[in-house]
């Protein structure tokens, strides 16, 4: 219904706004009540995270006797460590007895070894403006071939059996033992390039191996003897 | 949340008029509504009005519409609001307490499609006015207040007549001899009480006439008013009156009015009609309490 206040239309809505209070302050506590609530949540989720650490932190009878046993076990290892450690890095090498052992058969009965170094070295190549690292086995064969023919193709058939670079050092006739040559031979080549070992060129030689003894030393300075 | 506080006050620097205003004049309409509110009034401090139209836009067949315009001294209104400050009270609203009551009986009959008509009856004023579709649609003030009526009937029933007894009381009333028989005291006590009885008849019988011929006078008043609203309003006739005020609760006053006007007249109940729980006083004097229901009924209606 239409009126007509003297004060005005705006002071009787503000004093209907200042009526509402009551509706604010309720949606306010409505919204504190959700925040204390979630605040509350947290805090328990909190509280429960701290008896959970706290119950891990806890002494435990069992875990104890077991790290008690294990530092006992570490104690025991460490006492073989001194020796276990150039042991291991002698392990961490390269081998080559698998292509010493069969030397003897690829060369055939024409050929003498007298005596095989070796020794493996650390090789740093650039490539692509990269440092490339690689190790490098090194093979100094001396062997006695007993014909002429088998003197010329020892290099070859070295290279044919251990896949590496087969370069000829020195060659000297035997004295007293014509028509044999003994022959100084350098292998160079990386582990794991081996070729298939038995390859033996020298078919037609049918005689029987004398003894064979080798003997060398690693770059260790170990002396092996097989 | 605090309370709302109503607080009455009667002054005579406040008018209340219907100012018709013609199609050509409606221009400066303004001019001439702050003409008449300064003529209605005089105060020093300067006037303030406020202005409702009482019939619906001006139509191309309408040659004049009517404005209600209600005036209001400014000192009178420094005075109200320097008052309920004083009680550190915050002031809001300043109304007319015409518009509450309406308010409160528009918000009680809102079931009433056709006009109907309201009176208030107070000790000091007195207003006339007819509401339509919730808006009111007539408003002004009477000649005759309940003061005027309260005055006519206590001069009809003539009370410096019966001097010396109180009234409704027969002279040698419970002043026999005692040592009367039994029976002549019975025959006595039975004579005074129907002695009583009938100057109790006649008391009545003086007060009804006397508030029958100041209830023709206000029907005459509101008849004017009627004819009035039923001229400017064309198909729209009033179908009932409430009384309000004081002299509402007079006894058989609506009666009597009804009478004379011939439409349905009945004492306002606005908070029985809406269902409102108030104190048992207060009900019982509903008809007083209309300005408060209104202006606590202010936001809703």
């Amino acid at each position: 219904m239409k009126t007509a206040d003297f004060l005005g239309e705006t002071s009787f809505k503000t004093h209907l706004e200042r009526r509402r209070t009551p509706r604010r302050i309720l949606t306010l506590c409505l919204y504190c009540a959700f925040l204390l609530a979630g605040t509350f949540g947290f805090h328990w989720e909190v509280t429960s995270q701290e008896l959970e650490a706290d119950r891990s932190n806890a002494p435990n009878p069992a875990a104890s006797q077991a790290e008690a046993e294990l530092l006992r076990i570490y104690d025991e290892m460490n006492q073989f460590a001194a020796r276990l450690d150039p042991l291991t890095e002698h392990l961490g090498k390269p081998t080559c007895a698998h292509m010493i052992s069969g030397l003897e058969g690829a060369l055939g009965p024409s050929v003498e070894i007298e005596r095989v170094l070796w020794k493996s070295e650390l090789e740093v190549t650039k490539d692509m403006g990269k440092s490339v690292e690689r190790t490098i086995l090194t093979f100094t064969i001396e062997a006695v071939a007993l014909d002429e023919k088998t003197a010329t193709i020892l290099d070859e058939v070295l290279a044919a059996y251990t896949g590496y670079e087969a370069t000829i050092q020195s060659s000297e006739a035997v004295e007293d033992r014509w028509p044999a040559t003994r022959l100084q031979i350098k292998l160079v080549g990386e582990p794991g390039m081996e070729a298939s070992s038995g390859v033996d060129l020298n078919t037609e030689a049918v005689v029987e191996p004398p003894p064979v003894v080798a003997s060398g030393a690693s770059s260790t300075g170990m002396e092996v003897t097989s | 949340m605090g309370k709302d506080v109503l607080l009455a006050t009667s002054t005579e620097l406040s008018a209340l008029s219907v100012v018709p205003v013609e199609r050509l004049q409606m221009d400066r309409l303004q001019s001439t509504l702050e003409e008449a509110a300064v003529k209605s009034l005089e105060d020093t401090e300067g006037i303030s009005y406020r202005y409702l139209p009482l019939s619906e836009p001006m139509s191309d067949n309408q040659e004049r519409t009517e404005f209600l315009l209600m005036c209001l001294g400014q000192s009178e209104m420094r005075r109200c609001t320097a008052a309920s400050e004083a009680l550190g009270f915050r002031p809001v609203g300043l109304e007319i307490s015409a518009f509450p009551e309406a308010r409160a009986l528009i918000q009680a009959n809102k079931d009433i499609t056709e006009a109907w008509a309201f009176l208030h009856l107070g000790l000091n004023h007195a207003y006339f006015g007819i509401a339509l579709n919730g808006e009111i649609h007539f408003l002004k003030t009477m000649e005759r207040a309940g003061s005027s009526l309260l005055k006519t009937m206590h001069d009809g029933a003539d009370l410096s007549g019966s001097a010396g007894a109180p009234l409704g009381m027969a002279p040698g009333f419970l002043t026999g001899q005692e040592d009367e028989s039994e029976s002549s005291v019975f025959d006595l006590a039975q004579s005074q009480l129907e002695e009583l009885q009938t100057l109790a008849e006649e008391q009545g019988t003086r007060l009804m006439s006397a508030l029958r011929v100041e209830a023709a006078n206000l029907a005459q008043e509101v008849r004017a008013c009627l004819r009035h609203f039923h001229a400017r309003n064309q198909g729209n006739s009033v179908t009932s009156l409430e009384l309000t005020g004081f002299a509402a609760g007079l006894p058989g006053l609506h009666t009597l009015l009804e009478q004379s006007l011939k439409i349905n007249t009945e004492v306002a109940r606005p908070f029985t009609k809406l269902g409102i729980g108030a104190p048992a006083d207060v009900l019982l004097e509903q008809h007083m309490w209309c300005s408060s229901l209104g202006l606590a009924l202010r936001s809703v209606a």
